[in-house]
């Protein structure tokens, strides 16, 4: 499991910065955190609606923060449009942070159904991704 | 040749250090000196001299290369010539034939025939002036100038160790397989390089090696 | 962890940052063609710089990991595939016992290359001669046994502390993170060498601004390259001297030959310039049938080049710990 987004609160600043954002609000599991160039503060989650997200297949979220990425940089095409089977642990996407790409994997065997992330938004913790049709695959041969 | 000192960066990776006038025993032992000073000091990771010149690798690049260039050539002025006293070793060498693919090239260059080639090539004591080229190979000094042919316009890809061949005004003996810009006129059977050694080349600078005519193959 | 090489492979090798030291003797450098890839594969898996890794240039090529543990593969992009499941390019990832990598032909795209690196945790376990474990052909030195590997080598890993101490990553690759490029085509930064001066105005102004063809006679001792004829104002005859993987030679035809990572340790070809420490990566990665250019630089520039890269390298170190919880085990 990743660490919570609050632990790295100055490194992300600094970050931030560098990429040029001026403003991020994240909806975290512990409430909304707000980096701006004032600094870094934390709200009670507000009343915002959920994300619209389909009920049906299984959601994968991002393991942390970054740039999301659904091309690999050296590639064309994306990583797993929909319709993509993919295995378990396949990446799916990447989260960019400065050099390091961090992979967004599939949690299981399956059929990408809806892909939620938007391609070079900053993305937070938790936030969905993907949605997977599982299947059941036997063992790879 | 140049009649001054040439110092030049090869990248950053290295110093080349050129020695002025003809190439000569007597420069080749200041060569030696020079190097035995600069394998002292801190940015230099090998002094590997050459024939009549002097290879300094860096271990640290330094940031401006002026007060390395200048202690160079204090150095230099003040290398005394060292006498490096060593073994003298027999080379029997199959002249001409399948060990010797560029015998021909070097007959039409000098226009002397085979036997006087080869009675030349293995009349004198070589000098061992420097290893390079692949592990244990012997830059020999001292050829007689009657031999010197150019290197080759394209460099032949692979020729089988313990090759003899003239490169210019130089001649030299291999150790292994590999590519070559000189004209092979011959071989030997004997080994050079041992990496279970300590240290692992059979030949150092100061060693003389001497060929003995095995067989001339027309 | 062990695994087992099942390619009728040629030219794959054990190859470290390179062997030093021994030029006095007459050994080379060897090491990998693309150090940079070498060395981000080592960080990624956080192994030492300088592990070994074995180093690929001819595909397919098929690895079986026979135990468990974890990997990393950089360099060209080959599309590769664990288990038949894509492997992320320039990534660390753990293998379980049994798993199948296989690497395809290398990917055009923005960048190709020609050269894949992979790496274990720990690093491939070979006995190091002469200071190294990189092999180098010519005189069987290093490596597994001194020679290529083949169908049927197994290779171990050295022990490690930790396994994945960054977790699952990724690394930008270094051709788009660090690019250079003239006139759309790849570029490396080259010195002025010795000889440079004494060749024809018009050959140098054609060897600093027209792009040269990698051709099919280059490999790890040298790259051939095929461009405008590099005329000397007059013929020169050099005597031999002390060369190092960089440097632009010119035989008497007119045709560069640039010395690679298991280039001979001497020469006497004239040297019309060297490419920098900073960018022979670069030009390990120049597949067969692409092109060059060369931009002149000076020892300034050359510095920085160097400086740029370690900056670059600390980025990414520094990026991989910021990314790590303290409280991994």
């Amino acid at each position: 499991m990743s660490a919570s987004p609050f632990s790295h609160v100055a490194d992300i600043s600094r970050w931030l910065a560098d990429a040029g954002i001026e403003r991020l609000e994240l909806d975290g599991p512990l409430g909304r955190l707000v980096l701006s160039r004032a600094g870094a503060s934390v709200e009670p989650g507000p009343k915002v609606p959920a994300q619209d997200v389909p009920e049906t297949g299984t959601i994968v979220r991002s393991p942390g923060m970054g740039i999301l990425r659904l091309t690999h940089p050296l590639h064309d095409g994306a990583l797993a449009p929909v319709g993509t089977k993919v295995r378990d642990g396949q990446a799916l996407a990447v989260l960019q942070t400065g050099a390091i790409l961090t992979p967004v994997e599939a949690p299981c065997d399956g059929i990408v159904v809806a892909v939620h992330g938007a391609d070079g938004r900053v993305t937070g913790y938790g936030d969905a991704l993907f949605a997977l049709s599982p299947t059941r695959e036997g063992p790879a041969a | 040749m140049s009649d001054a000192i040439d110092i030049t960066p090869l990248g950053t990776s290295a110093l080349l250090f050129e020695a002025p006038g003809e190439t000569s025993v007597a420069a080749q032992r200041r060569i030696w000196a020079l190097a035995r000073e600069a394998q002292t000091w801190p940015e230099v990771r090998e002094a590997v001299p050459g024939m009549n010149n002097l290879l300094l690798s860096f271990r640290v690049v330094p940031r401006r290369l002026e007060p390395l260039e200048t202690r160079l050539r204090q150095a230099w002025d003040e290398a005394r010539p060292l006498e490096l006293s060593g073994r003298v070793v027999e080379m029997p060498v199959r002249y001409g034939g399948e060990g010797g693919p560029h015998m021909a090239d070097v007959v039409a260059h000098t226009g002397l025939p085979i036997d006087e080639i080869v009675a030349i090539h293995s009349a004198p004591v070589y000098p061992v002036f420097a290893l390079g080229s692949h592990p244990g190979y012997c830059y020999l000094g001292g050829m007689d100038e009657r031999l010197a042919t150019p290197r080759r316009k394209v460099p032949v890809l692979r020729l089988p160790g313990g090759a003899v061949s003239i490169g210019g005004s130089q001649t030299g003996v291999s150790a292994s397989d590999g590519p070559s810009g000189w004209n092979t006129i011959g071989s030997t059977s004997r080994h050079f390089f041992d990496v279970t050694r300590v240290p692992p080349a059979l030949l150092q600078p100061g060693d003389s090696i001497v060929f003995t005519v095995a067989e001339i193959v027309r | 962890m062990m695994m087992e090489i099942r390619s009728r492979t040629a030219l794959a090798s054990v190859q470290d940052l390179g062997r030093f030291d021994a030029f006095k003797w007459g050994v080379g450098t060897s090491g990998a063609m693309d150090r940079m890839a070498l060395l981000l594969g080592n960080v990624l898996l956080g192994n030492e710089e300088g592990a070994a890794a074995v180093e690929m240039q001819v595909f397919p090529f098929e690895i079986l990991f026979e135990t468990q543990g974890a990997f990393a593969l950089t360099g060209a992009d080959c599309a590769a595939t664990l288990d038949g499941t894509p492997v992320l390019p320039w990534s660390a990832r753990r293998v379980k016992a049994g798993q199948t990598l296989l690497l395809g032909q290398a990917r055009p795209g923005l960048w190709r290359g020609a050269r894949a690196y992979l790496s274990v945790s720990g690093g491939i376990d070979v006995p190091p001669v002469l200071g190294s474990r990189s092999t180098q052909l010519r005189g069987a030195i290093g490596g597994l046994e001194g020679r290529a590997l083949r169908m049927g080598d197994r290779l171990s890993a050295r022990p490690a502390d930790r396994s994945l101490p960054f977790g699952e990553r990724a690394v930008l690759p270094p051709a788009l993170a660090l690019p250079l490029m003239a006139d759309g085509v790849p570029a490396v930064r080259v010195l002025p060498a010795a000889e440079h001066d004494r060749f024809t105005q018009r050959s140098l102004a054609e060897f600093w601004s027209r792009p040269y063809r990698v051709t099919p006679q280059s490999d790890r001792y040298g790259f051939r390259l095929s461009g405008p004829e590099l005329s000397p104002k007059a013929p020169m005859e050099l005597r031999s001297h002390g060369i190092v993987p960089g440097v632009v030679q010119v035989p008497h035809g007119g045709q560069p030959i640039v010395q690679m990572c298991e280039g001979q340790p001497s020469g006497g070809y004239p040297k019309i310039g060297t490419v920098i420490a900073a960018d022979l990566w670069r030009l390990g990665q120049a597949p067969i049938g692409s092109h060059v250019r060369f931009l002149r630089t000076d020892w300034d520039g050359a510095v920085a080049a160097l400086d740029e890269e370690v900056r670059w390298l600390e980025d990414v170190r520094r990026g991989l710990a910021r990314l790590t919880p303290k409280d991994r085990p």
